[in-house]
């Protein structure tokens, strides 16, 4: 009984970090797209090297 | 900057996150007096403090880069690796006083280790204080870059040095009454503990890197509507 309810914590935390990956991949995907847009219409004048 | 446009080393730290709570939580561990099964907090409380160490270490090299050649971009870094910095230092003081209140008895003890962590956050925390006090761009980023080279060597001072110095403290290897060294750890834990840290590390330069895109996008959006 103890070891299971040991699995079900661990699946439980392991599942909200998948959850929290996922959404940073959906965060960086959306900025690469901003990134492409920006680039798009125009140069970054003041952030350029 | 370049590095950021690579996706293997994001996939590479939620790999080994995901490996570090699997096999943090299954792996058999030594069953070490007053600590017992806790000692597995190893896995994510220290790693926390790795990460933030990092963290601030990028911030002082970026704000240093920043006085070398007054680029806006490198203030930007410095300033959001710090903010991440102080969110690993919150992490690893929320899992230092779990562990603490379990083994310990108090969620906050006197020890040098503990209290060098809490001056640190509070010398970052006025880092953050002293950004949002100063208007004038180039002025902030100028004074801002000054102190965060100091604070770093504060944080070498109270994490490393002070408790280095100590006649005792809790924390295994600091000070004389020392319970356990880093050379006594286990070698299944050494397995979970290397890859931990890479993966914790991983972490908070992938949340650096979504930090600092999103503020470049935010200045870009800013110049276009004029504010």
């Amino acid at each position: 009984m103890e070891q299971s309810k040991l699995f079900v914590v661990i699946a439980v935390i392991a599942l909200i970090f998948t959850g929290l990956s996922f959404h940073l991949m959906m965060l960086d995907k959306k900025i690469r797209s901003m990134e492409r847009k920006m680039k798009d219409t125009e140069e970054l004048p003041s952030l350029k090297k | 900057m370049d590095l950021f446009k690579v996706s293997f080393w994001k996939y590479l730290g939620i790999l080994l996150i995901l490996y570090t709570i699997l096999a943090g939580f299954l792996i058999p561990v030594p069953d070490l007096p007053i600590i017992h099964e806790s000692i597995r907090n190893l896995f994510f409380h220290v790693c926390m403090w790795f990460g933030m160490i990092f963290m601030f270490g990028t911030s002082m090299v970026y704000s240093i880069k920043y006085l070398s050649g007054f680029n806006e971009k490198h203030d930007i870094v410095a300033s959001e690796a710090s903010k991440t910095g102080i969110m690993f230092g919150i992490l690893g003081l929320v899992t230092g006083m779990t562990w603490a209140k379990n083994t310990w008895g108090a969620y906050w003890v006197n020890d040098p280790l503990l209290n060098g962590a809490a001056v640190t956050m509070l010398v970052y925390s006025a880092y953050m204080v002293l950004r949002n006090s100063l208007d004038e761009e180039h002025k902030r980023a100028k004074v801002s870059a000054v102190y965060n080279i100091f604070a770093f060597v504060i944080l070498i001072l109270f994490l490393f040095i002070l408790p280095k110095m100590a006649d005792a403290s809790l924390h295994p290897g600091k000070g004389k009454d020392a319970t356990m060294t880093v050379k006594e750890l286990d070698n299944t834990m050494r397995l979970v503990f290397y890859p931990a840290v890479v993966g914790w590390i991983i972490l908070g330069f992938w949340f650096l890197n979504l930090r600092v895109r999103m503020k470049v996008l935010e200045n870009h959006i800013n110049s276009l509507s004029g504010n």
